[in-house]
């Protein structure tokens, strides 16, 4: 057996701590980053599902002959293609024609009277007509996705696309319902009448458009013209939709098309900018998780490093017999590598299995648990990176180490080495290398400067402070000493002769409890982002543009439904006219992000047309996002109004109103945070509104951080009540989740007695966002607490092994006639204390990291949870008690014939 | 008696069915409201570069004494013209131009519902003895014949059995001018706004010519 490993022989526990936290620590690291991975990778398909295609291009017009070659130029001849036309239009119910014989109403039954064969008139509602979406589709559509029929396989019709005729259209279940029509009866689009060949349950695609209202309805592309609906003036988008060549880069060609398609009008997307609803929720969480793998990762190579490092302190002896034995100094450090390498790579292998188990096991539970679906695969390439990620950072942490070795001299046998063998210089510079590695190892795991530095600053920073404090407080105490007992004493001066492996547990322990805390309150902050509040239930229908004198009609009649009007929301129509006095005015810099997030320029003077029109990295691109953001710089303001703030809302700045404006004064508002940004404004700003010919001034009061993915109607600008009672208004207003008949039924009375009201149904859209949300924050949720559980094991090892240093100096005591009871209370508060300022100390800087984070990554206002802080507070205490409780005990119980076995290092 | 009025020629014919003695124009505060939607409202353009704003600079250069009041509303239907309607009472308007609906015509909104509308609100001009003139409105063809009829007909069937001007289109020569409209297709940019402003002015000046 090589000397390396025969010398570890005797050190079970010390490698067995090692390669455990290292294992755990790298299997949380891999399984995490792999889970990560596989949702990136899932939010992918997902996003070429709502996109229907790895790229589409769209405009409201005929393609022309420049943009049909620049097309042919871009899109490889082998890609799949599909073709459909977008638009609004009114259908109406003709009769029956029966073409297939089976006439089958909206819920699949079969009428009991059916004529089976054309009797005009006859079907439903003939006559009635409706607002509907319709898109004509050509062969092939769709690319990605697919239809789902409620009459599929049921007699000639296969529910294959292919079996799309010219003459047929396929309708949604509601349509059916709302026109009393059947399968099988006829309606008529433009000059052109159809016969709906079934009734779709699910199509493809997944995106929502504001315009998009109405029921969808697919006809044949090769039936438009016999339509007549495609005139001058006709609202129709064209879209032309790509699968391209496996290893085509969707990026690259959209931005060619970019480049190609001077036309601001034209848009190209890829299926990687599509999703973006859930844009900001994702990168978040992927945040969160990239920063939760590394802590993990972090911690237990600090752990892994301590014990180490305490191996390595406790083999100054056998490096000195070893050096009086004649071993040269190159082949001591080369013993002590090999030990390292072997311990990491034995940690590794355990640590790689470990994440394959759990990568299928969590993944199991997750879904037993919460019924949701996590894909359970990780790459090889993990394992891989796993492999050489834990040997390097283990050589790296121990380098301080193996450099000490070969300053051991051989009268370290009979004196103990009082000073550590590496100068502080040496020692800094290789903190610096190790943070330098970890700031490597971010860059290459999240690609951003700021995230990387942020979070190998925050650990490092937070590792330097606990080393700093602890040695402070010691210092504190060894000034004291004489004012204390000689228990006391002795207890110190055991810690001054083994001060560097204190010094290291201390620092150890904070940062476990650092991270601890840290973790559970960035997971804090985003749950409220991402998840829905526990007791509400996402809205289904949305109703838009109800009148005033229309509200107590509206809720009358949903209430006899069964259902309520929820959140009426006041909207009223306003143009900003000043800010202070000034005529206001905004524009963007260059870069289209505008000044600082946007700018007021109060002199009254436009800043040019399109400032951003000129600039970009793509013509086209910048010149429709300038457009875009012209149409949003120069709309009015939708305000409203009302006493509370929402559980949507959380007020950031400055204070809420009380009661409605008085007489007189001018009324308070509150405005969104990031929005204020944008325009410049700030608290104190006296605003005046025109609201449709009348004035209205406003002070800004207080600004609110408002969740957005609350699914409730938000506003930018609030006023206080009174203030706009009287101006002109409509009201929004949701319907909470109900089910499909209900929601038909629902849509149609309200349409019947209210035709102005516009009412969706957002059922698909919120659904499929609620459901990834969902998705997220239970990983979130269970990927936290498994890094924490892996945080209380290292924090326990530390403490293990801090005890069994301090056994000799506990038998000592114990023959200098220390009653067990007294020296149990002494170690209960030499390690209480030990314990609770790292922890208190790891929690205050956990405080500190989570500030920054928040407001400089996430720029979100950071609002601390009072649980947390008790949760947090309590656990370090709990665990620094039991800990203590442990080692006292366990020191105090020793046998005194222990003391001749055990000799100071 | 119909009052049909040639979309391109804005004729003064109307002012022979003026139902309401109108204040002199030239008088000093002469207010023409423009009770509209996202199109009177100027979505997507500055305030100044909207039609009303445009309206009262050519409106103030014949006559100085007159104003015009942006009444637009973006999103706004029909519906809400009654209520809003009595929100101007304050404003005080001479007149009052009715462009309101094409937002209904979007959402496919019942002709006759959008009919009682208008008509409600033109009712409510006339008990407040406000001049009115109406404005014209359709939807793009890709609604439909049936529909697109039926909707452009309510402001002409109007005007007649209430007596008021007309003008026939308020986007004549600019819906479905792709150098006229915003990217959406639907808004007119600042050259159509000039347009529709243009439109108006001659109208309004054979409108308001014989006035002292």
């Amino acid at each position: 057996m090589p000397l390396f490993l025969r010398l570890l022989k005797h050190k079970r526990g010390a490698w067995i701590s090692f390669v455990s936290i290292y294992a755990l620590g790298l299997s949380v690291f891999l399984v995490v980053n792999g889970l990560a991975r596989n949702f990136r990778e899932e939010i992918r398909v997902k996003s070429k599902e709502l996109l229907e295609a790895d790229l589409r291009v769209q405009v409201r017009r005929p393609f022309t002959g420049a943009e049909e070659e620049a097309l042919a130029k871009w899109i490889p001849a082998s890609a799949k293609k599909a073709e459909v036309w977008g638009f609004l239009s009114m259908l109406r119910a003709t009769g029956i024609t029966g073409i297939t014989g089976i006439r089958r109403t909206a819920s699949g039954a079969t009428p009991a009277k059916d004529p089976g064969v054309g009797v005009p008139g006859s079907g439903g509602s003939a006559g009635a007509s409706r607002l509907v979406q319709v898109k004509a589709i050509s062969p092939g559509y769709p690319l990605v996705g697919a239809f789902a029929f409620a009459g599929a396989g049921k007699g000639a019709w296969s529910g294959r696309m292919e079996d799309f005729r010219s003459g047929e259209i396929l309708v949604p279940r509601e349509l059916l319902a709302a026109l009393k029509l059947s399968v099988g009866d006829s309606v008529s689009l433009g000059a052109k009448n159809f016969v709906i060949r079934d009734e779709y349950t699910a199509k493809p695609g997944g995106s929502f458009d504001f315009w998009e209202m109405g029921s969808r309805v697919y006809i044949p592309l090769a039936d438009m013209p016999a339509t007549g609906l495609e005139q001058k003036g006709s609202r129709i988008f064209r879209y032309r939709f790509f699968m391209l060549p496996p290893g085509t880069d969707p990026d690259a060609v959209r931005d060619g098309l970019d480049d190609a398609l001077s036309d601001p009008e034209v848009d190209v997307s890829a299926y990687t900018d599509s999703g973006s609803d859930l844009g900001r929720s994702f990168n978040m969480v992927t945040a969160f998780l990239k920063m939760l793998s590394l802590s993990a990762f972090l911690l237990s190579a600090v752990g892994a490093a301590f014990f180490f490092r305490h191996h390595l302190v406790g083999e100054r002896k056998t490096v000195a017999v070893l050096a009086t034995l004649g071993a040269s100094r190159k082949r001591i450090v080369g013993i002590y590598v090999a030990q390292n390498l072997f311990l990491s790579s034995l940690a590794a292998l355990l640590g790689m299995a470990l994440a394959r188990v759990w990568s299928i096991g969590l993944p199991l539970l997750i879904h037993a648990l919460y019924r949701i679906d996590i894909p359970s695969s990780l790459p090889w390439a993990t394992f891989a990176v796993g492999l050489a990620l834990a040997i390097l950072t283990s050589l790296l942490f121990g380098f301080t180490g193996f450099a000490g070795l070969g300053r051991i001299p051989p009268a370290t046998l009979i004196k103990p080495l009082e000073s550590a063998p590496l100068g502080v210089l040496p020692r800094i510079a290789l903190f610096l290398a190790q943070g330098a590695f970890f700031f490597a190892l971010a860059m290459a795991d999240s690609r951003s400067w700021l995230l990387s530095a942020l979070s190998v600053g925050a650990m490092g920073g937070a590792f330097l402070l606990l080393g700093a404090l602890g040695w402070a407080a010691f210092r504190v105490l060894w000034l004291l000493r004489s004012r204390l007992g000689y228990a006391v004493r002795i207890v110190l001066g055991s810690i001054r002769w083994g001060r560097e492996k204190s010094l290291l547990a201390f620092a150890a322990l904070g940062f476990v409890a650092f991270t601890s805390c840290l973790v559970p309150q960035l997971e804090d902050l985003i749950l409220d982002e991402i998840s829905v509040p526990k007791g509400r239930v996402i809205p289904q229908l949305f109703l838009f543009d109800i009148q005033e004198e229309q509200l107590p009609g509206l809720q009358a009649l949903i209430k006899s439904l069964g259902r309520s009007l929820d959140l009426p929301s006041p909207m009223v129509r306003a143009r900003l006219e000043k800010v202070n006095g000034e005529p206001f005015k905004r524009d963007e810099d260059e870069d289209g992000k505008g000044k600082g997030n946007g700018s007021v320029t109060q002199d009254g003077k436009a800043a040019g047309r399109h400032p951003g029109a000129e600039a970009g990295r793509r013509r086209g691109r910048a010149t429709l996002e300038a457009r875009n953001r012209q149409q949003f710089r120069n709309r009015g303001f939708n305000l409203s109004y009302r006493d509370t703030l929402s559980d949507a809302e959380t007020l950031v700045a400055g204070k809420w109103w009380q009661g409605r404006a008085a007489e007189g004064a001018i009324p308070e508002v509150s405005m969104e945070k990031d929005y204020a940004k944008r325009l410049r404004l700030k608290l104190g700003d006296v605003l005046v509104f025109d609201v449709q010919g009348v004035e209205v001034e406003g002070r800004i009061t207080s600004l609110r951080q408002v969740r957005w993915a609350s699914f409730q109607p938000n506003f930018f600008v609030l006023f206080q009540p009174g203030a706009l009672d009287d101006a002109p208004k409509s009201f929004l207003g949701t319907i909470k989740q109900i089910p499909p008949d209900e929601a038909e039924a629902v849509q149609n009375r309200v349409s019947e007695a209210f035709p102005n009201v516009t009412i969706l149904n957002l059922k698909d859209v919120i659904g499929k966002t609620v459901e990834t949300l969902g998705k997220l924050s239970w990983l979130v949720r269970f990927l936290s607490g498994f890094a924490l559980l892996i945080g209380l094991a290292i924090l326990w090892l530390v403490v293990d092994a801090l005890v069994s240093e301090n056994q000799r100096t506990i038998l000592l005591l114990r023959a200098l006639g220390e009653p067990r009871a007294r020296l149990a209370r002494l170690f209960l508060a030499h390690y209480a204390g030990f314990c609770l300022l790292a922890g208190v100390t790891g929690y205050l800087l956990s405080l500190a990291a989570a500030w920054i984070i928040d407001l400089v990554v996430w720029q979100v206002p950071w609002i601390p949870n009072p649980l947390i802080f008790l949760v947090c507070a309590g656990a370090s205490l709990a665990v620094g008690l039991l800990c203590s409780l442990y080692a006292a005990f366990r020191g105090a119980g020793q046998p005194l014939r222990g003391l001749l076995s055990l000799t100071r290092p | 008696m119909s009052i049909r009025i040639p979309s391109l020629t804005y004729t003064a014919l109307a002012l022979f069915f003026i139902a309401v003695p109108a204040r002199q124009a030239a008088q000093s505060g002469y207010k023409i409201l423009i009770l509209g939607d996202s199109l009177t409202e100027g979505l997507g353009v500055e305030k100044d570069d909207a039609f009303p704003a445009r309206l009262d600079g050519k409106l103030k250069q014949w006559r100085p004494g007159i104003q015009v009041i942006n009444g637009g509303s973006s999103g706004s239907t029909s519906a809400s013209g009654l209520r809003r309607l009595q929100w101007y009472q304050k404003a005080k308007p001479d007149l009052v131009l009715l462009a309101l609906g094409s937002n209904d015509g979007l959402r496919g909104v019942k002709v006759e519902e959008t009919r009682k509308n208008v008509e409600a609100a033109l009712r409510y001009c006339r008990e407040k003895h406000w001049q009115v003139v109406l404005a014209g409105l359709k939807v793009p063809p890709n609604y439909g014949a049936e529909y697109a009829s039926a909707f452009a007909k309510i402001y002409p069937d109007l005007a007649a059995k209430y007596k008021v001007p007309l003008v026939a289109f308020l986007l004549e020569g600019v819906a479905g001018e792709p150098d006229l409209n915003q990217a959406d297709g639907m808004h007119p940019n600042e050259r159509g706004h000039e347009r529709i402003a243009e439109n108006l002015f001659r109208f309004f000046k054979t409108l308001l010519a014989d006035q002292p």
